[in-house]
């Protein structure tokens, strides 16, 4: 197998070549994809500084008074802070369960394929199907419609599967042997979660948090047949936008952007420190 | 309760989420009861923030007003447990007049209005009278005013003298091919394309006949740029510059030209939809001497005569007219009371369900 | 891997609660709606009843097949323009490091964190008549008139789902390449591979689980798209969402919505049994 050297530097040299050139492609095509990616956002931009009652080009002039009435709206603030709560208290429970569902299914046990189709039937129930479905139940069951009442379960529902998918490669790949090693030596399972299983995977969770947290932050279909007159942000806006002529729901979608920049900022620091403090 | 009159509250529920106004959003105060306040369902346009200063003036009341979708979605909520949450309600009569009043005696769902509390009845004029609805001697509905749908265009684009201004055929055929915009509903558009094919009566159309309109609307959509949900996408879509005509109610024209957007209101000689718009006061009203004042008040002169400027709608009472130019008076319309302007009442069609399929299946196509 | 302490038999218990989650919320509704597709309704309520009548709409009125048929074609278009769009972008992520690969993390996200409604309304005045590219296209003289096409049809529909649901297929193939061993790409240079080769024969196999998971999920949203197509796709881009839609906001038509939403449900699953017969689903998470 080995060549003789001065071959073995010449492929290396070609193949080097060939490396720098799959690297400009490469930065090539992210410049590209991120222009196509960004275009629109820095048009929303422009529109929200944008002078006119029309939403639309050409741009007129600038003005802040889109902004002004964006912060002025008490609906807009509600819709946040309905959208942030919900999203932590989604994550959060839809983590436990995922949780917990990921520890189980490392073994086998009886119905385990059903249990997985099961568990993947929030996601291939399209959303608008999803969203009536809950609206039927909810509406025969008598249950008012509102964030807490119904719109809660609704976004755990929809972020379980997602979660688990997530955190069970995670919890796969643990080391079995790791655990046996700590119930050997008198653990119980608890404490051998808690002190071995826990530590390694908490990164992993905390990640799994996140993205169900962005998840039902972003959730449109479902929350807008389950929430009645409540909003959450993605509902506020399609309200402005059906209802008024919307000249300011440009400066709300930037508002948006920024609130979950903010947010998923403060996300991305707790997890990092939670790297931080993990031993070696 | 049964299972589906809850169905039916959810659903309110779901269009109140899915497209409601955002007016008053905000939990109610708690002291709502004392005679202070009234809460409306009504379109927004009647209680736009100028008009609803003339009355909260004159009636020393708070009305607040909830978010109006439809004549439709309005009239079910009439049928939901526990009733409406509202102290006076108001919508197409034509639409509603069935559910509100009931087959028959003893169905009413709302409460009889007290004609001594409304004085301000004699005013009402000879057309509208119409939107009285009565039965045994005893008033359910009372007339506020009439709404007509037509077509509203961009006078830069489409010029006044154009001959298809004066016709359905604005709307429908090739001359502004994809400029045009419709309106997504099955009612208002299958109504207007059967006047314009020249259906007397396009309410008692057959299935037969409805399916001939469904295949002409077909057969036109090529010529529409895009359908509009809700009334604040068909003016965006309008002074964007994106369309130059469209499906519109007078509301939308009005404030589009307060605006400041050039656009006109046609007149169409097949008739334009008309519509009477009539205020009902639900069994479970709060604040009931306060929904009669209302009424009364809504046909008063100062309201009557600020409600063509303020909303486009025409008020049922006569004094609405009184001191109104004559150039006025074309352009808000009120031909229709004088006979002047040709107009076909939309009236509830014999089977809705055969109306929404074959809109479908136009949408569909 | 036995323990004496019956360990094993406690381990699957743990998953009860999300057992019962599932079926309190995932099944029992379904149920409902299966039932519902079943009553009858009129413009003014629904009522609890048993009739085919809804199905025979259906199948009597080849109008919803069209549609649904018009819907799985362009949920697969979109899916895969998708994939070819994300995988080089999620290969670039997964070949960069440190500081640089969370700044460009970061970079991808954010757009995601405006709102699916706003990121499918900002290409009204991207592709409008007076919009941005119309604009361009004028000032540089390539064009004299405003483009009609570009906007309100399929294709402007297509767009947008593609912009919406790029996250979803680049993430997942972005941590599958993520987690793939570099030591396998080094042997096969090593072993004489060029680059295409490994790329088909050692990079794609092992980033397929990403694959198929973004490929599942962007199928499956676009399956039940319905703002995006309400808003871009003008009289001719309706998809099945809008349809189904249209029975819960509209005509109040809930006993035929069901019945429309069990068609597509049925009808996709279908599509993923058949998808999932080639390729092992549970591999998507069976990531080494």
């Amino acid at each position: 197998m080995a060549a003789a050297p001065k071959a073995h530097g010449a492929r290396r040299f070609r193949s080097q070549r060939r490396e720098r050139m799959r690297k400009t492609l490469l930065w090539g095509y992210a410049a590209v994809f991120f222009a196509f990616l960004y275009l629109p956002i820095l048009l929303l931009i422009a529109l929200s500084f944008n002078d006119t009652d029309v939403t639309g080009l050409p741009l007129r002039g600038f003005t802040l008074r889109w902004y002004r009435e964006a912060f002025a709206s008490a609906d807009l603030v509600h819709s946040i802070v309905n959208s942030v709560l919900l999203g932590a208290a989604s994550g959060v429970i839809a983590t436990v369960l995922a949780l917990l569902l990921a520890l189980g299914f490392r073994r086998d046990f009886p119905l385990k394929g059903l249990l997985m189709k099961l568990l993947l039937l929030p996601i291939l129930i399209p959303g608008i199907v999803g969203g009536i479905v809950y609206l039927v139940t909810f509406g025969f069951l008598g249950v008012p419609l509102g964030v807490w009442t119904t719109t809660l379960p609704v976004h755990i529902t929809w972020v379980l599967p997602f979660a688990f998918l997530t955190l069970f490669p995670r919890v796969r790949a643990l080391d079995p042997s790791l655990e046996e090693a700590a119930t050997d030596l008198g653990a119980t399972p608890f404490v051998a979660f808690r002190r071995v299983v826990f530590p390694l995977i908490k990164p992993g969770i905390i990640a799994t948090v996140m993205f169900s947290f962005t998840l039902s932050f972003e959730e449109f279909i479902r929350t807008l047949f389950v929430i009645g007159g409540d909003r959450t942000v993605p509902v506020q806006l399609w309200t402005l936008l059906s209802d008024k002529a919307v000249p300011f729901l440009p400066a709300v979608g930037v508002v948006i952007m920024v609130v979950s920049m903010l947010v998923s900022l403060v996300g991305f620091a707790v997890s990092a420190q939670v790297d931080r403090r993990r031993p070696g | 309760m049964s299972k589906h009159d809850y169905l039916l509250s959810t659903r309110r529920q779901v269009l109140k989420g899915a497209a409601g106004l955002a007016v008053a959003g905000a939990a109610l105060p708690a002291f709502a009861q004392a005679g202070g306040q009234v809460e409306v369902l009504m379109n927004n346009a009647m209680v736009s923030p100028p008009l609803k200063a003339i009355l909260e003036k004159e009636l020393d009341l708070k009305i607040v007003d909830g978010p109006f979708m439809s004549g439709t979605d309005t009239v079910s909520r009439l049928t939901a447990p526990g009733g409406p949450r509202f102290d006076l309600m108001n919508s197409s009569f034509a639409f509603s007049q069935p559910v509100v009043m009931g087959m028959k005696a003893g169905a009413e769902r709302v409460q009889p209005i007290d004609p001594s509390l409304i004085p301000n009845m004699k005013y009402i004029n000879e057309v509208s009278k119409r939107g009285i609805g009565q039965r045994d001697g005893k008033t359910y509905m009372m007339p506020h005013s009439w709404g007509y749908d037509s077509i509203i265009y961009n006078r830069k684009a489409v010029p006044d003298d154009d001959p298809y201004t004066q016709s359905w055929s604005l709307l429908f055929e090739d001359k502004y091919a994809g400029r045009i915009a419709w309106w997504d509903v099955a009612h208002q558009m299958l109504m207007a394309a059967g006047l314009y094919l020249g259906h007397k009566e396009p309410e008692k159309m057959d299935r037969a006949q409805l399916t001939e309109v469904g295949t002409f609307l077909i057969k036109k959509k090529k010529n529409v740029r895009t359908m509009f949900g809700t009334f604040a996408q068909g003016s965006n879509l309008l002074s964007n510059g994106e369309i130059d005509v469209c499906y519109g109610i007078a509301p939308m024209r009005n404030d589009l030209q307060k605006r400041g957007f050039d656009v006109a209101g046609a007149w169409p000689k097949e008739g334009v939809l008309s519509l009477i718009n009539a205020s009902y006061i639900p069994k479970e009203s709060r604040n009931v001497k306060a929904a009669h004042a209302m009424i009364n008040a809504m046909l008063d002169k100062t309201y009557a005569q600020a409600l063509a400027s303020g909303s486009g709608y025409l008020s049922a009472s006569t004094t609405a007219m009184e001191n109104v130019s004559e150039a006025d008076k074309k352009r808000y319309g009120f031909g229709i009371f004088e006979g002047s302007i040709k107009h076909y009442e939309l009236k509830f069609p014999a089977d809705m369900n055969m109306w929404i399929e074959t809109w479908s299946r136009v949408k569909s196509s | 891997m036995k323990s004496a302490r019956g360990r094993r038999g406690l381990g699957p218990l743990l998953v009860v609660p999300a057992a019962v989650w599932l079926v309190v919320f995932g099944v029992a509704p379904l149920c409902l709606l299966v039932a519902l597709s079943f009553w009858t309704s009129t413009i003014f309520g629904t009522t609890p009843d048993l009739t085919l009548a809804n199905y025979r709409v259906l199948a009597e009125d080849p109008i919803y097949l069209w549609i649904l048929l018009r819907t799985l074609r362009i949920a697969a278009t979109v899916t895969a323009i998708s994939l070819l769009v994300s995988y080089p972008i999620a290969y670039f992520l997964a070949s960069t490091k440190g500081w640089h690969r969370m700044l460009f993390v970061v970079v991808l996200f954010l757009p995601f964190w405006t709102s699916y409604v706003v990121r499918t309304f900002v290409w009204l005045p991207m592709l409008g008549r007076t919009g941005l590219v119309n604009a361009v296209l004028m000032k540089l003289g390539i064009v004299d008139a405003p483009l009609d096409w570009l906007l309100y049809n399929e294709g402007a529909t297509q767009l947008g789902l593609v912009y919406v649901y790029t996250l979803f297929m680049t993430l997942p193939i972005y941590l599958s390449l993520d987690r793939m061993d570099r030591t396998l790409i080094e042997a096969a240079a090593d072993l004489g591979a060029g680059p295409v080769r490994t790329f088909l024969r050692v990079i794609l196999p092992l980033s397929l689980p990403g694959v198929i998971s973004g490929c599942v999920m962007v199928f499956l949203l676009g399956c039940g798209a319905y703002v995006t197509p309400q808003l871009l796709g003008g009289t001719s881009g309706i998809m099945f969402g809008n349809v189904i839609a249209t029975q819960y906001t509209t005509t109040n038509n809930w006993a035929l919505g069901a019945a429309l939403s069990m068609l597509l449900v049925l009808v996709v699953g279908i599509c993923l049994a058949v998808f999932g017969r080639r390729v092992r689903v549970d591999d998507m998470f069976a990531q080494s």
